[in-house]
């Protein structure tokens, strides 16, 4: 971790690595929506990157990590609860008509609000987003469907998914 | 989402990172709030001269709850906003919670029993003097509140606006209670309004813009990480 802060990719990828089963068995163990598993990984390891400045090397590793990975349970718990209060609500509101259908292909499947955050993004990142963690296709796919090179796709899927992350942190905040 | 999205999602967190400088240890950013506090009753006392609050006051069981209450508060409050904002001191963060709360008590409770004890008091009740008191506590709190905030945007903040809270509350309660050590009233009713009552509703107050702070110097930050 300390290598990690200090730039070092080599090490940030041994970790990752390292600590992917680990995260993935613990969120197992708390969120029972098998299709909203993977997703809370996701949120865990983009926390633990955008807080691995505030890991000190005098305080032990572990309890840092399953506070990230706590935090990421807590948010996905509370999140659904108001979607679930939200959708029992317009279930409940007879007279609300429903809204446009979004021009997606994959939009039957996803929540209204990720569709209204999608459709924010610039489009070659809605583009790598659509294609990698949507659709499920490997980067060199991917990448020959959307013409670019697999390390730019990356970034532009990475900016993205980070850019939807932050939209519907917002959004959930307001 | 599927796991291979995962895989590439962590390659391009790999691609994409650049060397990040630790947050400070807490016992550095506490001596730097006791310095902040240090130069801060230095202007308290450019501010109203060398007054310190009437023997009289000094001698009254309330006053000292008060007094103790308002550090206790700030104390907790500060503890509170400051370990909530790194992952793995959560323990931290509920203990400094559980004292402000006990402050907060202990500071009500000394006021209510001034009052209580009081000859009447409401006819005499100074209100220009309670005004300046609470604006005095505000804004000796203000910088502080401010060097919190700024340290809460830097670390991983996920309730900007009940850090504010805490770290504004926290603030403005340790300068209160420097305008309480050094107010040369003793009214029971600007005590407990004009030290506490009020100073709370403006730090309640304060919590607002720098709840705002918080949130775009982190997200400023997070935009580079």
């Amino acid at each position: 971790m300390i290598a990690t802060q200090a730039g070092d990719a080599a090490a940030y990828d041994k970790l990752l690595a390292e600590l992917l089963p680990r995260l993935r068995q613990y969120i197992r163990r708390r969120v029972f929506d098998v299709n909203a598993q993977e997703d809370v990984v996701q949120n865990v390891f983009l926390s633990l990157h955008r807080a691995r400045h505030t890991y000190r090397a005098e305080r032990p590793f572990s309890p840092w990590l399953y506070a990230v990975a706590r935090n990421a349970v807590i948010d996905y718990t509370r999140s659904r609860g108001r979607r679930l209060g939200r959708e029992l609500s317009l279930e409940a509101d007879a007279g609300v008509e429903p809204v446009a259908a979004p021009a997606d292909p994959h939009a039957d499947d996803l929540a209204p609000e990720l569709i209204e955050a999608l459709q924010a993004l610039p489009d070659n990142q809605r583009e790598a987003v659509t294609l990698i963690h949507l659709e499920g296709l490997s980067v060199a796919v991917a990448s020959e469907r959307a013409g670019v090179s697999k390390s730019a796709l990356k970034v532009r899927a990475h900016r993205g998914y980070r850019a939807l992350h932050a939209l519907l942190e917002d959004w959930e905040r307001e | 989402m599927s796991e291979r999205g995962t895989e590439v999602m962590l390659e391009g967190l790999v691609e994409n990172l650049e060397p990040v400088k630790p947050i400070p240890p807490l016992r550095s950013v506490f001596r730097m709030l006791a310095l902040i506090f240090g130069v801060a009753a230095l202007v308290n006392l450019l501010w109203v001269g060398r007054s310190l609050a009437p023997l009289s006051a000094w001698l009254h069981p309330p006053f000292w709850l008060l007094l103790i209450g308002l550090g206790v508060t700030a104390g907790g409050s500060m503890l509170a906003a400051l370990t909530g904002a790194i992952p793995g001191r959560e323990r931290l963060a509920r203990m400094g919670r559980g004292t402000a709360w006990a402050g907060a008590l202990m500071a009500s409770l000394g006021g209510i029993l001034g009052l209580a004890a009081a000859d009447p008091v409401v006819a005499r009740f100074p209100l220009g003097i309670t005004v300046a008191c609470a604006w005095r506590a505000c804004a000796l709190g203000a910088v502080p509140a401010a060097a919190l905030c700024v340290y809460l945007a830097r670390a991983f903040e996920r309730r900007p606006g009940v850090a504010a809270i805490f770290a504004c509350v926290g603030a403005v309660t340790l300068g209160s209670g420097l305008v309480h050590t050094s107010c040369p009233s003793r009214e029971s009713l600007h005590l407990l309004l004009g030290h506490w009552l009020a100073p709370l509703g403006l730090a309640l107050l304060l919590a607002l813009p720098f709840s705002l702070l918080i949130r775009r110097l982190g997200r400023g930050s997070r935009a580079g990480s």
